[in-house]
């Protein structure tokens, strides 16, 4: 029941991961649907994973995948998000306040 | 001129605190309970990978992990602090910090996530870069801090830049809800800042 539970929210998360990069304006926004896939999704299905094979070498494994996307996952997307700011690639118009363009022009 | 004067005793006053602080936390593991540390993840890491119990396998795995951490000891161990022997220091950390941690960090998750869908559907997003300033000064801690604000969904750390007073975090942020550095800080940091504060420095 439980991986049930944690498959079907992992799935919807990652959906509305998927539907957030089509909808969202700019990069910087579109990067927070796709961290927003890795971290709740990605997670919550290897955590459904785990669950389903019971306490084993095969589950123990699992969740060291799961480590590694926990600390891979956000130095990715640091590093486009500065890579795509120190390019010059502004961001959107509906954007209200930019204090890193303001203090390191 | 006395305005000058006192701006310099200011500053002056300022550095004194931040070489007593730095002088305060100087302390660190010594070099036995590093290599220590870093061989017996190695090895965790090693049993794990190679999923088995066999004497000759644990064995090779304990000796090359040992030859490991003799040259790269400092690599990972650099900015743990020391207080207390290491022993309970890793009890400690696996039997209240992490539980700590995954008890914050899980419904800061949820909610966020949550959060996330909702403006992906109506797109009611207001995003901008604010600055947060943060007490940790060790670069690990301040990874971690990074790492952490960018799994939580809503937040993304574009850089860190050091200036005098500490590290400043630049933080894009899907919902800006105040533009004042310090209730940003509050709101996103949250109680995670307090608890890298117990192991790095």
């Amino acid at each position: 029941m439980l991986e049930l539970l944690l498959f079907i929210a992992g799935c919807a998360v990652m959906v509305f991961g998927a539907v957030g990069i089509i909808r969202f304006p700019d990069v910087y926004t579109r990067l927070h649907a796709s961290t927003k896939c890795d971290t709740g999704g990605a997670l919550s299905i290897l955590l459904a994973l785990t669950a389903y094979t019971g306490i084993t070498l095969t589950s123990i494994k699992i969740l060291t995948i799961a480590v590694l996307i926990f600390l891979l996952n956000p130095v990715v997307s640091h590093a486009l998000a500065r890579t795509a700011h120190k390019r010059g690639i502004k961001p959107d118009k509906i954007t209200v306040v930019d204090m890193y363009a303001r203090d390191y022009p | 001129m006395s305005k000058m004067h006192f701006y310099l005793r200011e500053r002056i006053d300022k550095i004194k605190a931040k070489v007593e602080t730095e002088l305060k936390y100087e302390k660190s593991l010594t070099k036995t309970q590093k290599i220590v540390l870093t061989c017996s993840v190695l090895s965790l890491y090693w049993i794990i990978l190679s999923s088995s119990f066999e004497f000759f396998s644990v064995l090779i795995g304990l000796v090359v992990s040992l030859g490991i951490s003799i040259f790269a000891y400092e690599l990972f161990t650099k900015d743990i602090r020391s207080r207390g022997h290491l022993i309970e220091k890793i009890l400690s950390f696996s039997l209240i910090y992490i539980p700590e941690l995954i008890f914050i960090y899980l419904f800061r998750l949820i909610e966020a996530n949550v959060n996330v869908a909702k403006h992906v559907i109506f797109m009611d997003i207001k995003p901008g870069i604010v600055k947060i300033k943060t007490d940790l000064r060790s670069d690990t801690g301040v990874t971690a801090l990074a790492n952490l604000i960018t799994l939580t969904p809503g937040t993304l750390t574009v850089d860190v830049k050091e200036t005098l007073e500490g590290n400043t975090l630049y933080v894009h942020w899907i919902d800006v809800k105040t533009f004042s550095s310090e209730r940003a800080g509050d709101i996103i940091k949250g109680g995670l800042d307090k608890w890298l504060e117990r192991i790095f420095w």
